[in-house]
């Protein structure tokens, strides 16, 4: 039989589980996101005041690529996992 | 003396543990192998991991294009090479995250484990041990030395069957924990431990071994008792019970002795019995099963060695014992490599131990665990399940079954019972029924009686049914409760009918398509909406997953609607579902008289020439309906034939051959494909069908000779459904040779053309030929599976085109003389009232003698009337759709040109001539008969222009117009295959007394056949006899031609071989 408080709580672990997998992709990508912004203030700092701004902006939006790459590659694993033998 | 004794077993244990590293270990290991498997990574390993490697390489990717940027701000790079490192490092960092995830995670299993000096794996647990020696405790996981064997001496003490393949095991190592001995003690030479420091080894082995001899002549006792029992009663039930209950009283007996030495064991440890020892089937020389679950690993470790002993006193008991070790933790955990370990554990029995444990928390996460793995679970049963099948050639039917493995044995029984566990509580799974348990019962009691029985005389684990012993169990009556002797036949009838009762419970469960894992929308948001089934008003059935579904069942109370529904299955090859066989199978047995009208001819005829008759007949062997229109086919249901060759019950070789037959649409090897065009032209399908059906029932007849018992057959079932005499006579060719071909191949030289000769003088006529040649065909394929070898398949084929080639050789000189044909004037005057026999012998004279093996007695009545109405019309034509193509009959007064106008037309139609024939009879009167597809539906689609077709035809024919127009609607597309058959052009003088053969072997094209006429017209050729053929791309075309009734001459041959060259080019 479908539904009746097995189902409810089985649906909500499953809902937890996702829930875990896209904070793990958003601890992953804040690490990036902060590796970049590290990175560009170093760069920035390296290479004068403000007249190389736009490698500066280059390696933030390359960090915000990277962040959202490790974010979907971990989350596709994860789900794959999760999609064969749940939670 | 107890010291003698414990010393003794100790000795025997040290030798025996040597020959255990070194041979049943390996065979261990690779069979338990699923049962040992396990994840020992914890959860901070598995989940952080994987994050902290996507941070670290990311990271690394950013730091190495920071590095690029300012490289090109020193001038070292170009903007050019900071964008390829962009693109690069992006994709080099996706890729290189998840492969140094699994590298290291891989390298992490591999830390926990340690390689052996033999080669083994070995699996080491968290580091529990105080010294944490990488060698001590653990379990297997992989070993290279997989299939070594060795047959162990008689005085082995005891084997270890993990999953179905036995395997030796001697004291000194216990499933997957190794024991203690305490051997340095009482001075005897060690064997290397595993285990870490122990702490109180030695008191249980010395007080247990102590007392065991004492307690094993107990057991053996009781033991003797049940197996008396069960020769005296023959109870199966009983016997299985008991050889449980004992089991459990030994087993609680040897746990509750440990349990009160070790109270440390009390905590965190339960016993549980898994397996067929679970659900209480333990056979006389079954496995014991079991599991023993820990709380954690703390407790694991704590655990060990009591386990160990526990394990190895069994053994000394006589116990065969299959362990395997687990967390609670570990169980809940279901991954692709331990499914069958989970499978086992849906028939878990709590014997002894941490109740409290058990009840709290560890049913409760299998529970959990089995609910959410309830997809995975169902597709690897359905898995396993198709390959047992597969493996045992997909039937019941065999000759010495193996009553748990084969399809129908004990195994579909546990496979049924489990996936009615697991999908419970999911919609849309077979019901079932208590008259459904209550047959499966009767069947597992009569095949539990033959297990028991072939335990005790083989005294092994040994479920091979084989001739000797189904003489012994018939003759004591094994599973029929009464104890009344049967005769083998009868008895081992009885067996395939309750092992067909167990197959048909499964099946419904495999006809499911495989569980697919739902997607994430569809898991999170499940709803409870049931799947929209559309109405099907007015039809009795429809398609529905593959699977031919009765919407009306009562409709079935009429018979007809019934063979309609098999006949429906026989033309399209999609077999009934088990529902619809069930509401079929219902009415057979609650038959309204009014309705229940026996099967006509015509109805088994349409059944048995569509291209998937196996499919019908299948079924119904299934709901015993075959037997209902076939009695004579009754008397090999069932029949075991002993055979050093045959492998499978008489009845199911009869069924295999006819789908082999049907397997040639789409050859599944190099074997059938010789015969896959012949399949497809073969005429008169159903007379091979029925040949075929009872060509071996003479086997059930007390006779010497089953051909002349299988032709007595045909007397009678000819006489009921009312063959026609030639249909019969075909029929009785067919049985009375089907082993000729097999003879020939066997014992004479197929290359000399005197044994063709002769063969084809046996045989008669082409179309029979085929006819035979299938049928050996298939009576060798279904023997057993490797009974047709690719170079009797060969041989075999090249026996049939060499007779094929000498009959196309000898037809033009065989012509009819309509006084010889006596009987089939008679016939045709019956046919065709009210004409006398002069008449249809004028019509007759000079045709060729093949004529009459191409067309039935029907068909020539029906040209007959067609050269009856030639004064009025003199173009007949009959146009008629045989299943896949049309066939045009032309008859009509000999005229110049005749084939190549009419051959014209079609193509210019887009008509494309798959075979044709041309024969003309003394008074100059040519019947034509052509089969062609419509390559462009033109007549399929708009059944008013069949009309203008033929009227075009027939107009073109007389003259009335011409032909040009017609031959411009051809595609220039014609030629556009390109020729992948090489051009062959023979001549033959020697073939007929007064024309001159030609055979053609050309690729096929649109319009070829035209082509080819017109070539012969051009230079004055008349085509007396032409027989057309296509084998898949290649056209076969052979004419018998002449000039002013003359050969041709050399000149003449020249001349239409270089035209011909040119037009084919």
């Amino acid at each position: 039989m479908r539904g009746g408080p097995t189902q409810w709580r089985e649906e909500m672990q499953d809902f937890l589980y996702i829930l875990w997998i896209i904070a793990k992709g958003f601890i992953v990508a804040s690490v990036i996101l902060l590796c970049g912004r590290g990175l560009a203030v170093e760069s920035k700092w390296l290479f004068g005041d403000g007249k190389e701004d736009w490698s500066v902006e280059v390696i933030k939006v390359l960090s915000d690529l990277f962040a959202i790459l490790a974010f979907i590659s971990l989350a596709v694993r994860d789900l794959r996992k999760y999609l064969k033998f749940g939670s | 003396m107890p010291s003698e004794i414990f010393e003794n077993t100790l000795n025997s244990g040290h030798e025996n543990l040597r020959h255990f590293v070194r041979v049943g270990y390996p065979a261990l290991v690779n069979n338990s192998q699923q049962l040992s498997q396990r994840t020992p990574l914890n959860f901070w390993e598995r989940e952080a991991l994987p994050v902290a490697i996507r941070c670290v390489i990311f990271s690394a990717g950013l730091g190495i294009y920071t590095l690029a940027v300012l490289s090109l701000h020193l001038g070292l790079a170009s903007r050019a090479a900071l964008l390829a490192i962009a693109i690069v490092g992006t994709v080099t960092s996706t890729w290189a995250s998840g492969r140094l995830e699994s590298l290291v995670l891989k390298r992490l299993h591999a830390s926990k484990s340690a390689i052996t000096s033999d080669g083994h794996v070995i699996r080491r647990k968290p580091d529990t041990t105080k010294d944490g020696d990488p060698s001590r405790s653990g379990e297997l996981n992989d070993q290279p030395n997989a299939g070594e064997s060795e047959t162990w001496p008689s005085s082995e003490v005891g084997r270890v069957r993990h999953r179905d393949v036995d395997t030796h095991l001697k004291p000194g190592r216990v499933g997957n924990y190794e024991f203690t001995t305490s051997g340095a003690a009482s001075g005897v030479e060690t064997p290397p431990q595993r285990h870490g420091s122990l702490t109180e080894p030695q008191t249980f082995v010395t007080k247990v071994a102590y007392a065991l001899p004492a307690l094993a002549s107990e057991l053996g006792a009781r033991r003797l008792e049940i197996r008396e029992a069960f020769e005296l009663h023959g109870l199966a039930r009983e016997t299985v019970a008991s050889l449980s209950e004992l089991a459990d009283i030994w087993v609680q007996r040897i746990l509750s002795d440990l349990l009160v030495r070790a109270p440390t064991l009390k905590k965190g440890f339960a016993l549980l019995a898994i397996g067929a020892y679970g659900r209480r089937q333990l056979f006389p020389y079954s496995d014991l099963a079991l599991l023993f679950l820990f709380e954690n690993e703390h407790a694991e470790a704590g655990a060990r060695p009591g386990i160990a002993e526990l394990s190895r006193h069994l053994w000394e008991l006589g116990f065969r014992v299959s362990t395997v070790g687990r967390t609670i933790e570990e169980c809940q955990r279901i991954d692709d490599d331990n499914l069958e370990f989970h499978l086992d554990l849906l028939d878990r029995r709590f014997l002894g131990g941490d109740h409290e444990m058990y009840a709290s928390s560890g049913s409760q996460v299998f529970a959990r665990a089995e609910r959410r793995a309830r997809l995975v679970l169902t597709a690897q049963l359905v898995r396993v399940t198709r390959q047992r099948y597969a493996r045992y050639g997909n039937t019941v039917f065999h000759l010495e079954p193996n009553v748990k493995e084969t399809p129908g044995g004990m195994r579909d029984y546990v496979a049924t019972s489990w996936l009615r566990r697991i999908a419970h509580d999911s919609k849309g799974l077979p019901e079932h029924t208590e008259p459904k348990e209550e047959q499966a019962a009767s069947a597992v009691d009569f095949l539990s009686a033959i297990r028991c029985f072939l335990h005790y005389r083989n005294e092994r684990n040994d479920d091979t049914l084989t001739y000797e012993l189904q003489d012994a169990a018939a003759k004591r009556g094994v599973g029929v409760g009464d104890g009344v002797a049967r005769t083998t036949t009868e008895w081992m009838r009885l067996y395939f009918r309750h092992a067909q009762k167990l197959n048909r419970q499964l099946l419904p469960f495999l006809e499911q398509k495989a569980p697919i894992a739902l997607t994430l929308r569809q898991r999170l948001l499940t709803a409870t909406r049931a799947p929209k089934v559309g109405s099907d008003k007015g039809r009795v059935f429809t398609v529905r997953e593959g699977l031919l579904e009765v919407i009306d069942q009562s409709a079935l109370s009429d018979s007809a609607v019934t063979y309609s529904l098999f006949a429906e299955e026989a033309r399209t090859g999609t077999p009934l579902s088990r529902e619809a066989e069930r509401c079929i199978g219902y009415i057979l047995t609650h038959p309204l008289p009014s309705k229940n009208k026996p099967i006509s001819w015509a109805t088994l005829r349409d059944i048995l020439s569509s291209d998937y008759p196996g499919v019908a007949l299948r079924s119904m062997q299934r709901l015993s309906l075959l037997t209902e229109i076939l009695p004579e086919f009754a008397i090999i249901d069932s029949l075991v034939v002993r055979d050093f060759y045959h492998r499978y019950t008489v009845d199911e070789h009869s069924l295999r051959t006819i789908e082999h037959l049907q397997e040639l649409a789409e050859p599944p090897d190099e074997r059938g494909a010789h015969f896959a065009s012949v399949w497809k032209a073969v005429g008169r399908r159903h007379l091979l069908i029925l040949s075929l059906l009872l060509h071996d029932v003479g086997k059930g007849m007390p006779v010497e000779d089953h051909i002349s018992g299988s032709l007595a057959a045909l007397e009678s079932a000819a006489e009921r459904l009312q063959l026609l005499p030639e249909e019969k006579a075909e029929v009785q060719f067919l049985i009375e040779h089907h082993l000729e071909m097999s003879f020939i191949l066997q014992r004479r030289d197929i290359f000399d053309p005197s044994t063709v000769s002769a063969f084809a003088s046996t045989v008669g006529t082409p179309e029979r030929l085929q006819r035979l040649c299938l049928m050996t065909y298939a009576d060798i394929r279904a023997v057993n599976p490797e009974a047709l070898t690719p170079w009797k398949a060969e041989m075999l084929s090249q026996l049939f085109y060499a007779t094929l080639n000498h009959f196309s050789r000898s037809l033009d000189n065989d012509r009819l003389q309509a006084n010889d044909e006596a009987v089939l004037l008679h016939h045709l005057r019956d046919l065709a009232s009210g004409v006398n026999k002069a008449e249809i012998g004028h019509f007759l004279e000079g045709f060729p003698r093949r004529y009459l093996g191409m067309h039935s007695a029907a068909e020539i009545a029906a040209h007959f009337y067609m050269y009856q109405k030639f004064s009025a019309e003199p173009v007949q034509t009959e146009l008629t759709v045989t299943g896949r193509a049309f066939s045009l009959t032309l008859l009509t007064v000999d005229r110049p040109a005749l084939f190549a106008t009419v051959a014209g037309v079609l193509a210019g139609w887009g008509l494309n001539i798959i075979k044709a024939d041309a024969f003309a009879n003394s008074s100059g009167v040519v019947l034509s008969t052509f089969h062609f597809t419509d390559l462009h539906h033109t007549l399929e689609q708009n059944p008013r222009e069949i009309e203008r077709f033929r009227r075009s035809l027939v107009d073109v024919v007389n003259g009335k117009s011409p032909l040009e127009p017609y031959l411009k609607r051809q595609k220039s597309s014609d030629h556009a295959l390109g020729s992948h058959v090489q051009t062959r052009i023979d001549f033959d003088d020697s073939a007929s007394a007064h024309s001159t053969l030609m055979q053609i072997i050309t690729q096929d094209r649109p319009g070829l056949l035209y082509e080819i006429s017109s070539a012969l017209t051009r230079i004055d050729c008349n085509v007396e006899v032409a027989l057309i053929d296509t084998e898949n791309q290649k056209a076969i075309d052979v004419f018998y031609l002449t000039v002013q009734r003359e050969k041709l001459t050399p000149q003449k041959k020249e001349l239409l071989l270089d035209l011909l060259r040119r037009t084919l080019r």
